[in-house]
């Protein structure tokens, strides 16, 4: 990939101290306006340091990018959309969270060098944190798909665990064995997890996420829900674009939650 | 693979000139600086026994600056001519080490052997004849399946020192045993751990043990095609050649065991640290940011490469360790 002169510029400038909250792209894009215009609505963007988004030193495999998205800086949030620049599905993922820490860390595919983003909404206004995530060029530099084996019987399996998060919130990993084919190569229709969803014992909704055709192959998620009073277990629920539903009921460790029963109201 | 051709609007000009003559076509449009300087490797070799010289790779990550010349390559003197072990990174590179080798050795290359299939370790061999470059059957059908992709890495990371690097075909089987060549005996070892085939050399004559990237030492360990259980299993085998001196893939020359214990420690080291961090609940890019062990301190690319090992080692654990709570 030739590197873009405006790339070089906008890590500098993030180096260099940007200002922690202003109206102009950091990263200066010429896809922004368009991309904040298509997913972010008529509400206000503003940069703001505090949305971080924490890549890799190194894309290592450009179907599995580790991203992670750390707002908890903003206190409680409504929503976060991340944004991938130079993407064929740059809504890279949605999640709006009615009881769950402003955090993602998920797994994607890139093509090439991009800005990455999240805008976390709060209220009417959209805070954007962004980086720049370096990577070669051009499709063929990923890896061959006759390389992946997909354990059809499989699919669906989720494995996951939560963990008591030192502030009171829990902490969810979870992996669904899915593919996440994403209807650009010939011959393999789109097929991939649309929507998952965190709930507490209730069915009351913590967390719902919409993921997109950018997600990496088995969906490797790591959340922060609250840690709500109804019971000792998380309900995830996942659905696919042709309609299939994997659930399972994640158990909550005893211990030390702060945020027990007794201290409710 | 397609190689890097010129530029096309230089193209253009020149068919377009082509009917006013060839010197019209090639001189006056080239405008100043239309060819980047030419780079070149400064190579370095280091006598670490009568007739034997080491290049010593520079402890680095592969870089713009470095042109990707990280690994060690060794030149032996026969009196057959000239051995190697290992090409380097480039064509380029490979083209200067063919000069070297003859240069000190005053004969032409004869054998070259390629310990496994990463590309700072055989692109090089592009510079030379096909039927001298000898290498295993998984390295020959690595660089078959992969070859392009590495190539293409490499052109990202390093740049214009690769320019005219194409993929090796090595045109000898490498087989376990002994191969003499002009009064040395080249013993080789067929391991795994480091990638699916490390084939290691160990030259009976001086008692010189090449470990290719099975042994690092005072650098840090890469991991992208890791299998930690047989690499340690392959450790073992290392530390029972009684050997002279030992040439680790990056690192110093040493007598001794310092690289084999350093590398199995590290390899201990990254593994402990990833298994805890997945215990605890991290993801990779909170794993990345944790603290390294002290001792490693000294061990250049540390961080660098425990965050890469991170993102090639996590990704199993969370697929057989986290709890299976559906089943399909």
């Amino acid at each position: 990939m030739i590197p873009f002169p405006h790339h070089r510029r906008a890590i500098l400038a993030a180096a260099g101290g940007a200002p922690s909250s202003s109206r102009k792209d950091p990263l200066d894009s010429p896809l922004w306006e368009g991309h904040a215009r298509a997913y972010l609505g008529d509400r206000a963007v503003v940069f703001d340091d505090r949305v971080r988004v924490v890549l890799p030193l190194v894309t290592e495999n450009q179907a599995q990018v580790p991203v992670l998205v750390d707002a908890r800086a903003l206190g409680s949030v409504d929503e976060i959309a991340v944004i991938t620049d130079i993407h064929p599905f740059p809504l890279t993922l949605r999640m709006a969270m009615p009881a769950a820490r402003a955090f993602v860390a998920f797994r994607m595919k890139i093509e090439q060098a991009t800005p990455i983003r999240a805008a976390v909404r709060k209220g009417d206004l959209w805070h954007v944190g962004g980086r720049h995530l370096d990577a070669q060029g051009g499709g063929c530099s990923v890896p061959p798909v006759v390389a992946k084996t997909v354990a059809w019987n499989r699919i669906g399996e989720i494995r996951a665990r939560t963990w008591h998060e030192a502030d009171g919130a829990l902490r969810l990993r979870l992996r669904l064995l899915h593919p996440m084919d994403n209807g650009m190569i010939a011959n393999i229709p789109v097929f991939i997890v649309e929507t998952l969803d965190v709930a507490d014992a209730d069915g009351a909704p913590l967390a719902t996420l919409r993921l997109s055709e950018a997600i990496a192959d088995d969906p490797t998620l790591t959340l922060l829900p609250e840690a709500r009073a109804a019971g000792r277990i998380l309900r995830v629920t996942a659905r696919n674009n042709n309609g299939g539903v994997f659930r399972t009921d994640v158990p909550i460790p005893e211990g030390s939650a702060p945020d027990t029963r007794e201290d409710r109201p | 693979m397609t190689r890097p051709g010129p530029s096309s609007p230089t193209r253009t000009n020149r068919r377009e000139c082509l009917g006013l003559g060839l010197a019209a076509a090639l001189t006056p449009l080239l405008p100043p600086g239309a060819e980047a300087k030419p780079l070149r490797y400064t190579l370095a070799p280091v006598t670490i026994a009568p007739g034997i010289w080491t290049l010593f790779g520079a402890p680095e990550p592969i870089t713009a600056a470095n042109g990707g010349a990280i690994a060690n390559v060794t030149i032996l003197d026969t009196s057959d001519g000239a051995v190697l072990v290992d090409a380097g990174p480039s064509h380029r590179y490979g083209e200067a080490l063919k000069a070297l080798a003859e240069a000190l050795t005053g004969k032409p290359v004869v054998r070259i052997y390629l310990t496994h299939y990463h590309a700072d370790h055989v692109l090089g061999a592009t510079a030379f004849e096909t039927g001298i470059v000898a290498a295993g059957q998984d390295l020959t059908d690595d660089l078959r399946r992969f070859g392009d992709a590495l190539t293409s890495g490499m052109y990202h990371v390093a740049g214009d020192w690769m320019r005219g690097t194409g993929i090796p075909q090595p045109g000898r089987f490498m087989a376990e045993g002994v191969e003499a060549v002009g009064g040395r005996r080249f013993r080789i070892l067929r391991l795994s751990g480091h990638t699916r085939e490390d084939l290691c050399v160990f030259e009976e004559s001086t008692g010189l043990l090449f470990a290719g990237d099975l042994v690092f030492l005072d650098r840090a360990a890469t991991t992208p095609d890791a299998n930690l259980p047989a690499w340690r299993t392959a450790l073992t085998t290392l530390a029972g050649i009684d050997h002279r001196l030992m040439v680790p893939g990056h690192g110093p020359v040493e007598a001794g065991r310092r690289g084999i214990d350093q590398t199995r420690r590290w390899l201990d080291a990254i593994e402990t640290r990833i298994e805890d961090g997945f215990r605890r609940g991290l993801d990779i890019t909170e794993l990345m940011a944790a603290p390294l062990p002290d001792w490693t301190t000294p061990i250049a690319v540390a961080e660098y490469e425990s965050a890469r090992s991170v993102m090639h080692l996590m990704p199993g654990l969370e697929a057989t360790e986290l709890p299976l709570l559906h089943r399909a």
